[in-house]
């Protein structure tokens, strides 16, 4: 039995295209979306449980289709951490986080952070010029 | 009743310790139409900014070794310092990468590392003179062991810079920041309304020898920066893109740390992001306006960073009331906006010029010259009546 937690991001041109019913279809997962974040016309991250249902599936195949076709895949393991004494509250980490996670408060200007819908892209870690964020494992 | 005020006059409110002075956005939330009114009420509005300055370094003295020593070629914690000047100056360049550590480690972290008070690993090479013997050099230094050490940043608080997007199907990782691909997001870097150079955009009261809060102390205008465009379109007067910059001069010692902080960006490396605020006296009714002018009046241009070229095109104009929305139109599609550039440090450094000034530490001084292509009315005419 395989089972992998992975995020995957689709570039705008690929939002319409119907990936999780090729998954399902073609590969026999089972799917399980733990939190989506696609709007029409941009750049879509999905949070998935891809299981092989006991090996009827084929999740290697599945995935390697997916890189494939234009999909990054990213295996989830961890939690995002922001370093506050490092942080100067810039913002280049907010505008790449299409997930929503990291906003910055229109009052007081100050970084926000909401583990709840982040999806583990982790291109926030590469965004933040100050080295303030890490994974933790 | 026309309001006209002096250098003189506000200098004497502040000593007197009652001058009103307000930052740029307490300015603009104001929201006097009546800018006679404004400029009769406030004798002074600051402004900040906190962001990264590729355009950034330091003058160091290292001082004379025993014996002496021509260093000409010096590295600080393995970051190359410039030492084609005197025999132990250098220059030591925000943006210049480690030997050893690559791009997470450059000048800007020796420089915040100083600040700091901590230890940086001095390595000096020497062919060596009949006056100069010593060949060889390596000791620790700190700040205070440093006989001169000032900050001097060629380009500065440019007054306006273009936002940035990226239509190809790939991540740009640029000095933008993250661009994600097929225009999926905008980032862009000034503080807008609190923004110096965006408050006096026909540089009135900013010129050379201004006094500024750099570093959290003080610091002075040194001279136009480099690529000063005085030149660029305007709307209203601003700058509608990259336009004047100022190149800002003062002393590392006296400054604090916090107020550079070294920064990295992915796959393009070192930059420091420097404290500036300026403190603009309102000396009448248009400069009063111009400090008004809130994010709405403000504008850049979003550019394609995709197109690998100096003549990439401009997608759209948009105002920093929508940039700092955190939403912005690009193509009918709504995108997140993000700056690289901290509001929160800016209103911070705004705030505390604020108080500087209202409690009579901070006086400001008429440029000594003001900048090219600074509009007329701002300053006296030099003795030697160069003033414009």
């Amino acid at each position: 039995m395989a089972r992998a937690r992975v995020v995957l991001t689709f570039p705008a041109g690929l939002v319409e295209t119907p990936v999780t019913y090729h998954l399902v279809r073609d590969f026999d997962l089972v799917v399980n979306i733990l939190r989506a974040e696609i709007r029409p016309g941009e750049a879509g991250t999905l949070l998935v449980d891809l299981d092989d249902g006991d090996g009827r599936g084929r999740l290697d195949e599945a995935l390697e289709f997916a890189a494939h076709s234009g999909i990054r895949v990213q295996p989830v393991a961890g939690r995002i951490a922001i370093d506050r004494e490092r942080c100067v509250d810039c913002g280049a980490c907010v505008g790449p986080c299409l997930a929503g996670a990291l906003s910055l408060d229109r009052e007081t200007w100050e970084l926000r952070f909401d583990s709840t819908r982040c999806v583990l892209c982790k291109v926030c870690v590469e965004s933040c010029p100050l080295g303030a964020v890490t994974v933790e494992f | 009743m026309v309001v006209q005020r002096t250098y003189d006059e506000i200098n004497a409110k502040i000593r007197a310790g009652n001058v009103v002075v307000v930052t740029a956005e307490e300015m603009v939330a104001m929201g006097m139409r009546d800018m006679a009114a404004a400029a009769r009420e406030v004798d002074v509005v600051t402004t900040a900014t906190f962001g990264p300055m590729c355009s950034s370094g330091a003058f160091l003295n290292l001082g004379h070794t025993e014996p002496p020593m021509r260093m000409t070629r010096i590295w600080l914690n393995d970051v190359p310092a410039y030492a084609g000047v005197a025999a132990v100056d250098c220059y030591v360049g925000a943006t210049e990468a480690s030997e050893t550590e690559g791009l997470r480690y450059g000048g800007a972290h020796v420089i915040e590392d100083l600040i700091a008070g901590r230890e940086v690993r001095l390595r000096a090479a020497s062919p060596g003179t009949d006056c100069y013997p010593r060949k060889h050099f390596e000791r620790t230094i700190t700040l205070g062991d440093l006989r001169d050490a000032f900050l001097f940043n060629p380009r500065n608080c440019c007054q306006n810079y273009s936002a940035a997007a990226n239509s190809t199907d790939s991540t740009l990782h640029t000095y933008m920041g993250t661009l994600l691909p097929r225009l999926a997001n905008v980032s862009y870097t000034t503080s807008g309304q609190l923004s110096p150079m965006l408050k006096d955009p026909t540089y009135r009261t900013i010129g050379i020898g201004s006094r500024v809060y750099l570093g959290g102390t003080e610091g002075y205008v040194a001279w136009e920066g480099t690529q000063h465009f005085p030149e660029q379109e305007r709307s209203s007067g601003v700058p509608v893109a990259g336009a004047g910059t100022l190149a800002l001069i003062g002393d590392m010692k006296r400054m604090k740390p916090g107020y550079l902080r070294a920064a990295s960006f992915h796959r393009y490396g070192v930059t420091l992001y420097v404290a500036a605020g300026v403190a603009i006296p309102v000396l009448d009714e248009e400069v009063a306006r111009a400090a008004a002018r809130p994010d709405s009046e403000l504008y850049t241009a979003i550019y394609d960073y995709g197109v690998p070229s100096g003549s990439r095109p401009a997608l759209r104009r948009v105002s920093y009331a929508e940039l700092r929305s955190g939403r912005v139109d690009l193509n009918g599609v709504s995108v997140p906006a993000s700056p690289l550039s901290s509001y929160r440090a800016a209103r911070r450094i705004a705030g505390e010029l604020k108080e500087l000034v209202a409690t009579g530490m901070f006086t400001l001084t008429a440029p000594v010259r003001p900048l090219r292509g600074a509009a007329p009315g701002g300053t006296r005419v030099t003795a030697c009546g160069e003033g414009r």
